[in-house]
């Protein structure tokens, strides 16, 4: 069942085109993350999704109903899409109280004072913000507002509801609460949720799936874990790598790989290309102290320490890379090493492309 | 065919909302109430009026075209007399009233902001009153002090006390005209120079400092590059509004036959040569057009320098040492002599049974409060009791009130519009028509509004006499104010408070009624005091639109003073600064308690 079905929606400004025709099916129960660097598209694809911005071309559909056509010429205004919206500013009302902020959608639909009491009384306890009720937002602290903004639109029980970088304001810890609370929510109300963050992380960890958007256009829309370890494009191996992913050029000679002047690993298939551009995560190399087969040499930058793990920063021929060693680890500035790559984990580009090609690699 | 038909249907999407609905339906009165009225005093220039009727030896059939009134005007010895003499007249008040205003501005914003002087708030406070004193209370109060016998008038204060018999240039004439205009309008210098000061961060000249430079160079290379949009912005401001001024030039000019543009216009207009007065207010549109034009030029190309600083600065201040308390104390003598004095002085006069008499026993409340009596000023009753005052003084309070809401009201959804489509033309046409009239001399504009309004035209009924015409000049005056209170207080407020609610279901009225007003509500009563305040004390604007039946309290006060009752003019003008203080004091008292709490943005 889908929830919100996309058909080649595009949208420019002054002939600049920030989503290019955009085609996208979000499941019913979905949690779908549109991912991607400030001005990718992704911001603007949520807000047509809500009807706060008339997309150029394409149709949208929402539960079925077709709620925007470009060449039908229609346009169902926000509030009967039946969508919540939580915004990256929050966007609550700082001359209302708490209560009259979470309220004000039961207003308008003209409910009796009763049932709305009711209604926000225990959405406010669902985001445990009772007692609360009679403070402004400006006396709140971050996440309370947040809290509230959830509540303001989970309040009106919107089958699908749109969040833009809810969470981009809240210092890192706060984050992390709110990451699970969310998750948790969408869990309990089983609600569609369509998330826009350029957070690789906050994708990989909240989403069912993960919509990667680049200059308008989708790169891949994949599960979280089809997206970090076999990533469509070059550009998405990049943008999801924490703290980076390294790309290492190849030539490929008689079915095998040749890095500078040394041969490392096989790749199989038909009509092989003459060069190749390989990725490697950097947990998916391993450090040695000598030379074997199938190890490129690299020199050592320098090493830092985060925690469970050190990154360790090498030279390989005149390519910088980032390797994640074991804690406790310890190396010399200018230190001849060896790096071992794992092959399952290593995955195959075209240079010219950057499209990822579906050839084996093994050591 | 299918290509049309998407296109209006997006464009029939478009119309749906209604900040273009409210942009179209702006422009229209927007363009009704500014553009057309220009094309209506040219074209007034180029026919015969009724007026001209008694011109002898030319063919004169009213309403067809003629250059008459432009030959007139350009070339021999009445186009020397009322136009390039007062043109000259004007150009030199204005020059003297600008450095008056720049350099008692400057200076002052300078002391308050960048030294350490005393009692700065004090200061700063009494910097701002000329503001909301009338124009010509400086000019009235002048003569009090100064008038004598030399210039066949009753003794003034200092002739009365010292003696000395001030020489008529210092009566009347450019000089005091210039020394009042210019005390008049430095407030608007000193806060946007002070407000241009307080922007700077001083790490920008302790750098220079500490690179070496000296602090001369340092004024000249630094900060005074930085304050040049707020002084141009300044200078422009002083010559519009100086070069539009009618009060003070009436009162100090006229009675020595010193002629500007704006007395010379009035006194054609008012002898029925409207053709020839309003070639003259051409003039003055297009010297504040230049102005504006220079000012754009300037501006925009240091646009970049309005957001220096901003947040946190740090000012170090300057220390005056051992001069701090002269200084200070000067200042204040200063400011009391520009704010407080003349309108003891006023009071005083008012208070005069005999002009020219300051004696215990010739004090009386005639004036105020007396019954009529054919013994002095013809037999008018006091101003307290008397009907063609009250009434006057009672149109004044209406007209600002209903003029304010109005024009802050418009302002604000003019405001809404132009923040809510930044992009789109109508919002900038918008915007940029809505600020023609901050440029348009206050003569000029009540001028035009004289013919666009004598008769019907359409749907439009003859305005003329009405108080709906002085509303109506009110708000299309001092639009540019509202509108530029309006559009910063609608871009404070974040798209996605409103957006927020369309989610929700909220229509446009309910949000504009629950979201969008709330939350502008303080630029909204800023922009309605300021209007509140200019119509109040305004003459220019309506000195040509009034009759007997729609007169202010402004008007009727100058018909007294031409007329030589100076000391139940006087008390008019007492009254009349008196309604002003109460008035805006009342409303910045209510408005403050009825912020409620929370409004402290997020």
């Amino acid at each position: 069942m889908v929830t919100v079905r996309l058909v080649g929606i595009s949208k420019g400004w002054s002939g600049v085109k920030a989503v290019d025709n955009l085609s996208l099916d979000i499941g019913n129960g979905d949690f779908v993350t549109l991912l991607g660097p400030s001005g990718c598209g992704k911001t603007t694809t949520l807000r047509m999704i809500a009807g706060l911005e008339d997309p150029d071309d394409g149709e949208i559909y929402i539960h079925g109903k077709l709620v925007f056509s470009a060449s039908k010429g229609i346009n169902v205004p926000p509030a009967q899409r039946g969508l919540g919206m939580i915004f990256q500013s929050y966007a609550l009302w700082p001359h209302m109280t708490v209560f009259d902020n979470v309220a004000f959608g039961l207003v308008q639909q003209k409910l009796s004072k009763d049932q709305i009491n009711q209604r926000v009384t225990r959405v406010l306890a669902d985001v445990e913000l009772e007692g609360l009720a009679h403070r402004y937002p400006s006396e709140l602290s971050g996440g309370q507002q947040q809290r509230v903004a959830v509540a303001r639109m989970i309040v009106v029980s919107p089958e699908l509801l749109l969040m833009d970088e809810p969470l981009s304001n809240l210092d890192t810890r706060l984050r992390m609460q709110m990451r699970a609370s969310l998750k948790r929510m969408h869990q309990e109300t089983n609600t569609t949720v369509v998330y826009v963050t350029h957070d690789q992380e906050e994708a990989l960890t909240m989403s069912t799936g993960i919509a990667v958007m680049n200059k308008g256009k989708l790169e891949q829309y994949a599960s979280p874990e089809e997206v970090y370890e076999r990533p469509a494009s070059k550009f998405v191996a990049e943008f999801t790598g924490n703290p980076q992913t390294n790309f290492i050029d190849a030539e490929v000679v008689d079915g095998r790989l040749k890095i500078g002047d040394r041969f490392i690993g096989h790749i199989d298939g038909d009509a092989l290309p003459n060069a190749v551009t390989l990725s490697f995560r950097p947990e998916a190399m391993s450090i040695r102290q000598e030379s074997t087969p199938n190890t490129l040499p690299a020199t050592v930058y320098a090493t830092l320490l985060v925690g469970a793990s050190v990154l360790v920063y090498v030279h390989i021929g005149n390519i910088e890379a980032v390797i994640r060693a074991e804690r406790g680890s310890k190396f010399r500035g200018n230190q001849e090493i060896w790096l071992e790559p794992d092959w399952t984990q290593v995955n195959v580009y075209s240079p010219t492309t950057g499209r990822r090609l579906d050839y084996a690699v093994r050591g | 065919m299918n290509g049309l038909k998407v296109r209006f249907r997006k464009l029939a999407n478009r119309w749906r909302k209604p900040e273009t609905i409210l942009a179209a339906l702006f422009l229209v009165i927007l363009v009704y109430l500014v553009v057309v009225p220009l094309f209506s005093l040219v074209q007034t220039t180029l026919v015969w009026g009724t007026g001209d009727t008694r011109i002898r030896g030319e063919n004169v059939v009213v309403g067809k075209f003629t250059t008459y009134h432009w030959r007139r005007m350009l070339s021999g010895d009445f186009a020397e007399a009322v136009f390039y003499k007062p043109l000259l007249n004007t150009l030199i008040v204005t020059a003297g009233t600008v450095a008056i205003v720049l350099a008692v501005g400057s200076l002052l914003a300078y002391l308050v902001v960048r030294t350490d002087i005393r009692w700065a708030k004090l200061i700063n406070a009494l910097a701002t009153v000329p503001y909301i004193l009338p124009s010509w209370v400086l000019s009235l109060s002048w003569l009090q002090l100064f008038q004598n016998s030399t210039v066949a008038m009753p003794e003034g204060l200092l002739s009365y006390y010292t003696g000395i018999n001030a020489p008529e240039w210092l009566v009347y004439g450019p000089i005091p005209i210039m020394i009042t205009m210019g005390l008049h309008y430095y407030p608007f210098g000193y806060l946007l120079i002070s407000g241009a000061l307080r922007s700077i961060d001083s790490q920008l000249e302790e750098s220079a400092e500490i690179l070496g430079a000296s602090k001369s160079y340092i004024m000249r290379r630094i900060t005074m590059p930085i304050i040049k949009p707020a002084l141009f912005s300044t200078a422009l401001l002083g010559i519009a509004r100086s070069m539009g001024t009618f009060g003070t030039p009436a009162i100090l000019g006229l009675p020595a036959r010193y002629y500007t543009l704006s007395t010379q216009i009035y006194s054609l207009v008012r002898t029925q040569r409207q053709g020839q007065g309003y070639i003259l207010a051409l003039v003055l549109l297009a010297i504040s057009g230049i102005g504006l034009y220079v000012n754009q030029r300037v501006i925009s190309a240091r646009r970049s320098y309005a957001t220096i600083g901003g947040k946190g600065v740090k000012s170090r201040k300057v220390r005056l040492g051992k001069w701090n308390t002269p200084i200070a104390v000067l200042t204040i003598l200063f400011l009391l002599a520009v704010a407080v004095f003349p309108l003891v002085f006023l009071t005083w006069s008012s208070l005069t049974l005999y002009a020219g008499d300051y004696s215990i026993s010739n004090l009386s409340l005639h004036y105020w409060i007396g019954e009529s009596n054919p013994r002095f000023v013809a037999g008018e009753p006091g101003i307290l009791r008397n009907e063609a005052v009250m009434g006057a003084a009672w149109n004044t309070v209406k007209l600002a009130l209903v003029g304010g809401l109005i024009c802050g009201f418009a302002g604000l959804l003019i405001g809404y519009v132009v923040a809510r489509a930044r992009r789109a033309l109508t919002s900038r046409l918008l915007e940029q028509v809505s600020f023609v009239p901050m440029l348009v001399p206050s003569i000029v504009f009540g001028a035009l509004y004289l013919t666009l309004f004598a008769v019907r035209r359409g749907p439009v009924p003859a305005l003329y006499g009405t108080f709906a015409l002085l509303v109506l000049v009110t708000v299309a005056k001092q639009l540019p104010y509202t509108v530029r209170s309006g559009v910063s207080s609608m871009l404070q407020v974040a798209q996605e408070l409103e957006e927020a609610a369309v989610i929700l279901g909220a229509s446009w009225f309910a949000r504009l009624r629950k979201i969008m007003l709330p939350l502008t509500k303080n630029g909204f009563v800023a922009g309605t005091v300021i209007v509140l305040i200019t119509s109040m004390r305004e003459l220019s604007l309506y000195i040509l639109l009034v009759t007997p039946a729609n007169r202010v309290l402004t008007t009727l006060t100058y018909r007294y003073i031409e007329v030589g009752y100076t000391q139940f003019s006087n008390a008019m003008t007492v009254l009349l600064t008196l309604l002003v203080v109460v008035l805006t004091y009342a409303i910045n008292a209510w408005q403050k308690t009825d912020i409620g709490a929370g409004l402290g943005g997020r």
